[in-house]
């Protein structure tokens, strides 16, 4: 109404200007001749043309105006994106087919309050947003907020952008929001992160299994180490020591019998007394290396080397010069228990006609290799040539034995080439270094 | 080293003897068995290696009855201390074990004799008896361990005299690698093996032909016609 008014009188002055003018044009020259009124009326009809022609292009432009302006509803009504005009006051203006689609809203859109739809939780969110923009006059970055208006119950998440918008320069502006559904990208950003999450808490969990089965491990050598103290001990201090008194008694009666087939009996027993305590000492011997305990490692090295060229089919090179000082007893153990068992699958499986150990302190490294010339194995993860159990449990073993002690193993094979195996440990106890 | 005979007059003094071993059976067992011979007398005995070596500084006994496997001190670290302060003291070993590595190690520590459980008494007596008269005694298997480890060191040679053969055989072709003058690196491209075995094989090389740095290993090498100028 009221630009109607003011554009009304603006066409009033501008009418009343125009026949001023012609008063004024008609008394400059009150005596025309007909020259003169024929070339006004030619005049005239050009003019007229001219009009008429102006008129002509004037329509086409309102048609082509009209065909772009349909155009553009129709790109603004069929955009995938859904739009929003905002009132001043927050209220829905306008709102294009997908804005419709996207909020689900039975009725009419226009003349509701946006806010409505926002979910509360995002409304401290949606408000700094939106005053951002219309109070300070920016053009913030899209913020990713959810809806609730959709069918379905639970809230889904758009993206927000919002530009100011002028109709004219005297109405304040409008806020066209600019919505993009991203809810399925944010459900599959979330079951990333479901994914993400329950895959780190089965790493972890997986860690944790890890650890706990190497401290498994490792409580089971030191169990079967313990077990193995235990029956030696059993067998080498019970036993063996009653048997040892068995046999002295044995004497004792013997040093007072006459001679005879009783005798005889009695000396024969204490023969078989002798015997057993041998098998005893070996069998307790097998279990826990008294030398190790009493002389140290390469000693009881040395011994087991002996013991074990009596049986096997290959020589055995031993490199072994004494240590100035004794090892602990853990790493004692370990050190020799990793040569036994790596001599007694060199036994089982190597084919080899050599083997060669070496075993020797450097520094603050104790540094051991058993090395053949065997047939070795192919997979460098051991045991695909010969009875891949066994001799992987016993690898696993060895290791398991090094790392206990701080250590590292090693296993370099291939086929045809024997096996070599490396160990180092630290010789001095962790955390004691020397200054 | 064979039992002398014992059938000389007895001692003008009785032999003192302190008898060692963590099980009372044996230890009454050994003092059962000395009981009928006079000229044997038991001063004390002790339950391991540690009141051993307190009771021979005590009492200074003539001879150590010493059994090897015990608790606090064992009999081969309880006879080291021993020998080193009282050098008069003979020890006698009475073990279930006869393992070569016992024996040697006992051997130089200076013991006068190793008799096995497994032996008679009769062998432990006889034992005392000479080892009293100033002898020395060992049961038939620890005689053989004592005398084969003497061959073993009138054979021996010094390791480079052994010469290569001793090597692995990795290491033996790691070794003119090394001679050659050419790096770790090479040398791990060149075997196809990693530069920490090849080190390993290094070191291994270095101290089985106990040379010390690559120059003489040059020399060795050369000598051995392994390389060529």
């Amino acid at each position: 109404m009221n630009s109607s008014a003011v554009s009304g009188h603006r066409f009033q002055a501008l009418r009343e200007k125009a026949e001023h003018r012609l008063r004024k044009e008609n008394n400059r020259s009150p005596d025309a001749g007909d020259e003169d009124i024929s070339r006004l009326i030619h005049e005239l009809e050009v003019h007229q043309v001219e009009l008429e022609m102006q008129n002509q292009e004037l329509r086409q432009a309102k048609t082509d105006l009209q065909a772009s302006r349909d155009d553009f509803a129709d790109l603004y009504e069929s955009a995938p994106v859904a739009y929003i005009t905002l009132s001043p006051k927050g209220l829905i203006e306008r709102a294009n087919r997908a804005a419709h689609e996207l909020l689900h809203h039975e009725k009419a859109l226009p003349g509701r309050p946006f806010s409505g739809f926002v979910h509360r939780d995002d409304w401290p969110v949606y408000y700094a947003y939106m005053n951002q923009c219309a109070l300070y006059r920016k053009t913030p970055e899209p913020v990713e907020i959810r809806l609730s208006g959709r069918r379905e119950a639970s809230p889904f998440f758009v993206q927000l952008a919002v530009s100011r918008q002028y109709n004219s320069f005297k109405s304040s502006p409008r806020l066209r929001l600019t919505l993009l559904d991203i809810s399925r990208q944010k459900r599959t950003e979330q079951a990333l992160e479901t994914m993400a999450a329950s895959l780190e808490a089965e790493a972890s969990q997986r860690e944790a299994e890890l650890k706990e089965r190497k401290k498994l491990a490792g409580r089971l050598v030191e169990l079967l180490e313990k077990d193995r103290r235990e029956m030696a001990m059993m067998l080498h201090d019970e036993v063996g020591q009653i048997l040892t008194s068995i046999k002295m008694d044995m004497e004792d009666i013997e040093s007072r019998m006459a001679a005879g087939p009783l005798l005889q009996k009695l000396q024969q027993a204490r023969g078989k007394t002798g015997r057993t305590m041998t098998a005893i000492k070996n069998a307790a011997s097998e279990l826990r290396p008294t030398l190790l305990e009493n002389l140290g490692l390469i000693p009881a090295v040395r011994a087991l080397v002996d013991n074990i060229r009596e049986y096997a089919d290959f020589d055995i090179h031993l490199h072994a010069p004494a240590f100035s000082e004794r090892l602990e007893p853990e790493k004692e153990l370990a050190v020799y228990r990793i040569v036994q068992e790596a001599l007694n699958n060199a036994v089982k499986y190597s084919e080899a006609d050599a083997v060669f150990v070496s075993l020797a302190r450097r520094d603050e490294t104790v540094a051991l290799t058993v090395e053949d010339n065997g047939r070795g194995f192919d997979d460098n993860r051991f045991g695909i040539a010969h009875s891949p159990g066994e001799h992987c449990l016993g690898i696993s073993i060895m290791r398991e034995r090094a790392t206990l002690c701080g250590g590292n193993l090693s296993v370099e094979s291939r086929s045809g080439n024997g096996v070599r195996l490396m160990v180092t440990i630290p010789a001095s106890p962790p955390g004691a270094k020397t200054l | 080293m064979s039992p002398a005979p014992s059938n000389a007059a007895p001692p003008p003094r009785k032999t003192r003897i302190i008898i060692v071993d963590d099980h009372m059976v044996v230890v009454e067992g050994i003092r059962n068995a000395l009981a009928r011979h006079p000229e044997f007398q038991v001063v004390d005995t002790a339950a391991d290696g540690m009141e051993a070596f307190k009771k021979v500084r005590a009492v200074n006994p003539d001879i150590v009855i010493m059994d090897i496997s015990m608790p606090n001190l064992n009999g081969v670290d309880a006879t080291h201390h021993i020998k080193k302060t009282k050098k008069n003291v003979a020890v006698v070993i009475f073990s279930m074990y006869s393992d070569k590595e016992y024996v040697l190690s006992l051997f130089r520590e200076g013991i006068s004799a190793y008799v096995l459980k497994e032996d008679s008494l009769e062998d432990l007596i006889m034992a005392l008896h000479t080892v009293s008269a100033g002898g020395t005694y060992f049961s038939r298997t620890i005689k053989d361990h004592v005398q084969q480890h003497m061959e073993e060191l009138e054979l021996g040679e010094p390791a480079m005299k052994r010469g290569i053969a001793i090597l692995s055989v990795r290491e033996k072709e790691v070794f003119p690698l090394i001679a050659d003058g050419k790096t770790i690196k090479e040398i791990s491209k060149i075997l196809n093996i990693s530069p920490k075995t090849v080190e390993s094989h290094k070191y291994n090389i270095m101290e089985k032909l106990e040379v010390h740095s690559v120059a003489e290993l040059t020399k060795l090498a050369l000598k051995k016609k392994l390389i060529h100028l």
